[in-house]
């Protein structure tokens, strides 16, 4: 079935949209929240809570690609759930890594209030992200986004994870530097 | 700011940037399947063709990119010159660049090339290159013919939709011949250092279905420009209009007839084709009161302002009043013109039409966690700010929004969502 089907399921108040979606993306789904969660009962719930919210903002949210639109749900549900559980972000899952390779795009002293503009910050990752050569944003966001390690990164984009591993070296270098001069450090 | 703030951050880009970047591809995953036992299935074998050249060269390795470096520009322009033919028949050339590919050093293919414009696709960028490849900022490219620069390229660029990317740049229209298209990079301080490509050959070649080249005379003397159309086998359709702005006798606008409007540079259109010109007759002195639009809806005083003479435009502009909705009138030279006022039988009047806004009904928002409310907010096209608030509500909760649920509202509003610190 597809998006359109799905979501019309969702704007007649179908349940039948929530199978239909969960049948659609939900492996997709499950592996998002896996990779942060590293816990296949968490992921599991993680999935039903994207359904349940997806079903409540669905409408009025008009998503344009629905399987992106689930796949922010999950990633933010899942990493909320990370944090409540895991106050210093750092135990099991991708996430610890992760954060050990983000803080190189940060200052390392960070003195400034926590006023963040977020709106600008995502807009500015959004350009960002088009400015990259396709490759390199797949490989960025496949880690970061969908927290990958760079193995699977290798295996499914069928390139070397030492080439997975120097992209990402010299993209987040480079967000570094956009980030200066974005003023948005 | 933080790791876990950009961690976040990633997370609230567009749904396209998600959709296009983030998501491995639904045929590496079974959706039914168990999580772990997904990830196992997506690992493929790496492929094989980058360790056969490795395999080649196997000992010799270091000697050969030394070499190939040393002769770059000398290996890229053979080889970007047969790939940019496109011609099947070229095993030994191919071979090369399958050498080349493997080896991933950078060169251009050339896709597809007009008068006025070339399509190319950048191959194996490495990162030293990417972080010197800035087109936005200081990297061009530039036409050249017979060793000098005859055009510069505008930047332009249309994202491939697969690995490479695929860009357009366009240049100020050029007769037909082989050209070169020749990268010219410059450091920050302007000073020009090495290329990353080798210059790559091209050819214009619009006349191969006996194409005729028409530049624009558009504001220039209609009497001769219709002698150098005729000039060309071309017939001349002449259509005549009273114009304030260009002087009798010039051309006030061109067009192929079924083949469009003129662009800046001209056109190509094929011999006896028509080549239609609307040539001003100067000033009208006839003049006529200009109603009272304000108001009113543009769609209905469209054919009785046209029936008095005036030439109508429509600009839009965002604004609460209904869509339709006339708000303003001024001339070609966006002076305002006041209802009653006497103006030339023909001339433009700009009627500035309300797009109008549409309404969105604002969810019930609180108590959810504020990424997702964020998102679904945005999704209505509301803007949103967020304020933090000493709360007991854990941390990331909404707590309250400025907007009542269930209110209705223009979108494009701006939506506060008060947001709970955790420290209450």
């Amino acid at each position: 079935m597809n998006d359109k089907s799905i979501l019309s399921l969702f704007a007649k108040r179908d349940e039948q949209g929530i199978r239909e979606a969960n049948r659609a993306y939900g492996g997709l789904l499950r592996t998002v929240a896996m990779h942060i969660l590293g816990d296949s009962r968490d992921a599991e719930e993680c999935v039903s809570d994207t359904m349940l919210k997806a079903w409540n903002s669905i409408p009025p949210a008009k998503p344009k690609y629905l399987r992106a639109y689930l796949a922010k749900l999950t990633r933010n549900i899942a990493l909320n759930r990370y944090e409540s559980e895991h106050a210093q972000m750092r135990g099991g899952g991708e996430i610890p890594a992760a954060l050990d390779e983000l803080a190189e795009c940060v200052p390392a002293q960070d003195n400034t209030e926590r006023i963040l503009d977020r709106l600008a910050l995502t807009a500015a990752l959004d350009d960002f992200l088009k400015a990259l050569p396709a490759q390199h944003a797949k490989i960025f966001m496949r880690r970061y986004f969908t927290l990958m390690d760079a193995g699977e990164i290798a295996a499914e984009l069928e390139i070397s994870e030492n080439t997975v591993k120097s992209v990402l070296r010299r993209t987040r270098a480079k967000l570094h530097d956009f980030l200066e001069k974005e003023e948005l450090l | 700011m933080k790791e876990q703030d950009l961690l976040h951050a990633i997370g609230q880009v567009s749904e396209e940037t998600v959709n296009k970047t983030a998501l491995p591809d639904a045929a590496n995953l079974d959706s039914d399947a168990h999580p772990e036992r997904v990830t196992a299935k997506s690992k493929k074998p790496i492929k094989q063709t980058k360790k056969r050249a490795i395999n080649v060269h196997a000992g010799a390795a270091a000697a050969v990119v030394a070499l190939c470096v040393a002769l770059n520009a000398a290996i890229f322009y053979g080889v970007a010159k047969l790939r940019s033919t496109e011609d099947s028949g070229m095993t030994p050339g191919m071979q090369l660049s399958d050498e080349v590919q493997d080896m991933d050093l950078p060169y251009i293919e050339v896709l597809d090339a007009a008068s006025n414009s070339v399509t190319i696709v950048l191959h194996n960028l490495s990162e030293d290159d990417m972080n010197r490849w800035n087109p936005i900022n200081y990297d061009v490219f530039e036409v050249w013919q017979d060793g000098a620069s005859v055009a510069i390229c505008d930047y332009a660029v249309a994202r491939g939709e697969d690995e490479e990317r695929t860009y357009t740049y366009h240049f100020s229209a050029l007769p037909n011949g082989t050209y070169e298209l020749v990268n010219i990079v410059k450091d920050k301080n302007g000073e020009e250092t090495d290329p990353i490509f080798a210059p790559v050959t091209f050819e214009i070649d619009t006349e191969q279905d006996g194409m005729v080249f028409i530049p624009d005379y558009t504001g220039q003397d209609f009497e001769k420009a219709k002698q150098e159309i005729l000039s060309k086998g071309m017939y001349v359709d002449k259509r005549s209009a009273f114009d304030t702005e260009v002087p009798e006798g010039c051309i006030i606008s061109m067009d192929g007839g079924e083949q469009g409007a003129f662009g800046s540079e001209g056109m190509w259109l094929l011999p006896g084709d028509y080549v239609r010109i609307v040539v001003s007759l100067g000033v009208n002195e006839e003049t006529v009161p200009l109603p009272d639009y304000i108001g009113e809806q543009f769609d209905e005083i469209l054919t009785e302002a046209q029936e008095l003479g005036i030439a109508v435009e429509k600009k839009t502009v965002n604004s609460a009043e209904p869509e339709g909705t006339i708000l303003k009138m001024t001339d070609g030279s966006d002076n305002e013109l006041e209802a009653g006022a006497d103006i030339a039988k023909d001339s433009v009047v700009v009627m500035h039409v309300s797009t109008g806004t549409e309404k969105v009904i604002v969810p019930n928002l609180v108590g959810w966690d504020v990424d997702t409310a964020q998102m679904t907010a945005e999704g209505l096209e509301l803007y949103v700010i967020i304020e933090e608030a000493n709360d007991s509500a854990s941390a990331g909760k909404v707590i309250a929004q400025s907007i009542e649920p269930n209110t209705e509202v223009q979108s494009r509003g701006v939506l506060v969502l008060t947001v709970s610190n955790g420290q209450g």
